[in-house]
């Protein structure tokens, strides 16, 4: 049981099970949420390892050709500079190919990877049906819209996530701003738009997929070329959004990553101070 | 009409002059609705949270086992699983959907039109055993 639990729900072991009090629960996330949240875990890692062995058989960005090693690529120097610098490294057996090895399926695995690659991407774009209906089912579509007052609260919320753990090293108390919505203005500004961002990755992907039927599309993006280069920014949008949401979701506790696994919370203090 | 007469007709029984009216806003569409509380039985609430944990751990085998299924042994020995997944009905099932693939394409209008498929050329240069080399 959280701690959040209100003390009067606490159930009382020395009575029976029909006079045990209820537990004050909030719905916070619809099933089809739910699922599709975790869903996007395994066909994210499919597309981004499936991708970069894609971006390997044809780099966006390259530059002429070495002297010394003939590379072209960038992420190969990348990974050359890895193998010289990085202790433990240095006898690494194929340097250029440090990256490809470390973040990808492979390289050379071009046909397997586009495969794989548009199997994700299928599953991605379901997946975001699902997401979709489970919004509207649910409901939550509206806590996800950004408002007037978003810029102010975000940089209030931003001071907080800045000043928290030198208040933490320091033993002084750091108020968490209040909110009366379900999500704070940063929440809601993430989340809308990794969900814009997984719909422009769907639509370049299109877009370079069928550059001659759907070149209007490409078009949109500046061309065939400014496609891909979308198409890979985007997938660095989805580490930034991942690495701070994980970690964030493990400072917040339990009842946080709970509530995506099971829907509700016992957080309920806060929805009686929104009911208000 | 001064307070005085207010307060008598109020306590004479008669229709207070003042009515209430409904203080609540009227909530629009975008608007964000308040998390509604509900209290639940801890036996209900211990049985569902239950089943979820269940799904959810079966979900996670499941898209593991998936995982060992479909990437090539190449990329899992780099992952750290020594033990050989490759199977031929990992085999087969790439090459099924493949060729399910082309025989959809085959029927369609984009087939003989003028476009680009990558598969083609991906495939064209995995029989080719096209290999970069950095001299």
């Amino acid at each position: 049981m959280s701690q959040s639990t209100p003390p009067n729900c606490e159930p009382n072991s020395t009575s029976t099970l029909q006079e045990q009090p209820g537990v004050l629960v909030v719905g916070k996330h619809h099933f089809l949420v739910r699922w599709s949240h975790w869903l996007n875990v395994p066909i994210l890692l499919g597309l981004i390892l499936s991708g970069i062995s894609i971006y390997w058989a044809s780099p966006i960005y390259q530059h002429k050709p070495d002297p010394n090693t003939g590379n072209v690529d960038v992420a190969a120097d990348i990974g050359i500079w890895i193998c010289a610098h990085v202790p433990g490294q240095h006898h690494y057996s194929s340097p250029p190919d440090w990256i490809y090895n470390h973040m990808s399926l492979g390289p050379g695995m071009l046909a397997l990877a586009l495969r794989l690659h548009w199997s994700c991407a299928y599953l991605f774009m379901l997946n975001g049906i699902v997401y979709v209906a489970g919004l509207v089912m649910g409901g939550a579509w509206r806590s996800l819209l950004p408002r007037r007052t978003d810029l102010l609260d975000a940089l209030r919320m931003f001071r907080y996530y800045l000043g928290f753990p030198l208040a933490k090293l320091a033993r002084r108390q750091w108020l968490h701003p209040r909110f009366n919505t379900k999500y704070n203005a940063l929440q809601r500004a993430a989340y809308f738009s990794v969900s814009v961002a997984g719909f422009v990755s769907v639509a370049t992907g299109w877009s370079i997929h069928k550059p001659m039927q759907l070149h209007w599309l490409a078009e949109l993006f500046g061309g065939y070329n400014a496609a891909r280069v979308w198409h890979f920014w985007l997938m660095w949008v989805y580490f930034l959004f991942v690495v701070p949401h994980v970690i964030l979701v493990f400072a917040d506790g339990w009842d946080t990553l709970r509530s995506m696994i099971v829907g509700w919370s016992t957080r309920a203090a806060r929805s009686e101070v929104i009911a208000k | 009409m001064n307070n005085e007469e207010k307060e008598r007709h109020t306590f004479d029984g008669m229709e207070p002059v003042v009515k209430s009216v409904s203080v609540k806003k009227p909530q629009s569409f975008f608007g964000e609705r308040p998390l509604t509380a509900i209290e639940m039985a801890p036996r209900v609430l211990r049985y569902q949270s239950r089943r979820d944990f269940l799904v959810f751990g079966a979900g996670a085998l499941a898209a593991l086992a998936g995982a060992g299924f479909v990437l090539p042994q190449q990329t899992l020995s780099r992952m750290g699983m020594p033990r050989n997944m490759d199977s031929p009905g990992k085999e087969r099932f790439l090459k099924q959907s493949t060729a399910y693939r082309r025989r959809r394409c085959r029927g369609s209008v984009l087939w003989n039109s003028q476009g680009t498929d990558l598969h083609q050329i991906a495939d064209y240069l995995a029989q080719e055993q096209l290999q970069r080399s950095y001299s």
